[in-house]
């Protein structure tokens, strides 16, 4: 490489509803600002080529996967990640059941897993199985086989219409 | 995490992103939705030393119709166009093409334009736009042109497009209500890759008559092949099963250099054009309200 190329940038996000001005560098993938940069190591890398959905983040309130987002086209996003769907300490409908429906196992695609669910839930109400099995098709786990995956999906969906 | 420095820009118009385009020539790779390069560029394949983002660009994101046609803008996302009722109204084949395009995250970033310039043999809409009869509009600094779909795919990830030039639009037509579209992809998953894929339009007249034809396969050659001969056989004649097995075997035979590789040996290749077609002229025929007997 030749010379003296600039190879940081000034990033400014709003990361799980907090303002975060970091210097990142101009290369790295918003996965990349996400664990290293922002310490949030909730959003995991499986595969780097846009397949395994384990990188799944909320960005503009579109579920993206974040190791095909450069950093820098995140300038002036906003950014929810696992750590951001808790409130108040209360777990959100979708953690609650994955936990009592045993929709994990390792756990290494989970928040990955939760971020595509919350989008297929954001875009349909009550989706059948067929649909929470197309929902998910972005996000691959090694452990479960998926039953109580779309089980806890499912479960999820209810209690979230029966508070709407 | 990418190796490779880069620097990195998001011009704010059309004109800006030429300029840098000319000024950086092959250096130089646009960036949409980044489902396709930015997984290349991790695998180290690919290296760009500037990246034009033209995702702060206004207005290069739409779906507008006129009385016979729509127009899609280059960063239109697969997940709009799968869900415009504009498009699933008059331009059925090309949302559910969307639809099947690898999982809901990616297609909640990648574009039209992003897949059609990337042109990978294997894509959901390729053959669609061939089929169609699209029209590409392409700016340069030296102006616009257009492109139609059959023209502008070379070979795999190689197309018409120069260095400095950006696709601003794609043009297809509004189907009559009368005609029956479908498209079919033949993947290992749910999403993959096509091993070949197939779309049609047809166009069948009140005594059941085949009045217009339009089919072409992907996946299997290098681009997307334009069905002429097995268009010409069955326009003009009642599609009977008998008719769509000769379709088969017309397609079968005009297949001529199917590719190889781990998911897909050429000769299954070449079967599955034929087993495609007849599958897709079938489903147009239901969707047109006729039935091949």
């Amino acid at each position: 490489m030749r010379g003296k190329q600039q190879m940081k940038v000034p990033l400014a996000l709003r990361v799980n509803g907090e303002e975060k001005k970091i210097e990142a560098d101009v290369r790295a993938l918003l996965v990349d600002v996400i664990r290293d940069d922002l310490g949030l190591t909730g959003t995991h890398v499986g595969c780097l080529t846009g397949n395994c959905g384990a990188c799944t983040v909320l960005l503009n309130g579109v579920a993206v996967k974040s190791c095909t987002v450069l950093g820098v086209q995140a300038d002036g996003s906003e950014v929810l990640t696992i750590e951001g769907l808790a409130k108040d300490g209360q777990l959100h409908p979708l953690q609650k059941a994955f936990i009592e429906n045993h929709g994990l196992q390792c756990g290494y695609c989970t928040p990955g897993m939760i971020l595509a669910a919350h989008e297929l839930l954001r875009k349909t109400e009550n989706p059948s199985e067929d649909e929470i099995r197309k929902g998910i098709s972005g996000n691959l786990c090694r452990c479960t086989g998926y039953q109580n995956i779309t089980k806890a999906i499912r479960a999820a969906s209810r209690a979230m219409q029966k508070t709407a | 995490m990418i190796t490779q420095v880069f620097s990195y820009v998001a011009p704010s118009s059309v004109d800006e992103a030429l300029d840098l385009l000319k000024k950086h020539r092959d250096e130089a790779k646009i960036i949409a939705g980044g489902q396709s390069l930015v997984p290349l560029m991790n695998l180290g394949v690919v290296s760009p030393r500037v990246i034009v983002d033209l995702n702060r660009i206004k207005g290069l994101s739409y779906i507008r119709e006129d009385r016979d046609y729509l127009y899609i803008g280059p960063t239109t996302t697969h997940t709009t166009i799968e869900a415009s009722p504009m498009l699933v109204k008059n331009c059925t084949v090309l949302s559910e093409a969307a639809a099947q395009i690898a999982d809901p995250l990616v297609r909640n970033r990648g574009t039209i334009g992003g897949s059609v310039c990337h042109s990978d043999p294997a894509a959901d809409y390729l053959p669609v736009l061939v089929a169609l009869d699209a029209e590409f509009k392409i700016a340069s600094p030296r102006g616009r042109r257009h492109v139609h779909a059959r023209d502008f795919f070379k070979g795999p990830m190689y197309t018409v497009l120069g260095t400095d030039e950006i696709l601003m639009e794609v043009k297809v037509p509004k189907l009559d209500v009368g005609s029956g579209s479908a498209y079919i992809k033949l993947a290992l998953v749910e999403g993959g890759f096509a091993l070949a894929n197939c779309a049609g339009i047809l166009r069948i007249d009140r005594s059941n008559v085949c009045t217009e034809a339009r089919f072409s396969i992907g996946g299997v050659e290098s681009k997307p092949m334009r069905l002429d001969k097995a268009e010409s056989a069955l326009t003009g004649k009642k599609i009977t099963e008998a008719e769509t097995e000769k379709a088969g075997d017309i397609v079968f035979q005009t297949v001529q250099k199917p590719m190889s590789d781990i998911h897909a040996e050429a000769p299954y290749r070449r079967e599955m054009a034929r087993v495609l077609t007849k599958r897709v002229i079938r489903m147009c025929l239901k969707r047109c309200g006729a039935s091949s007997k």
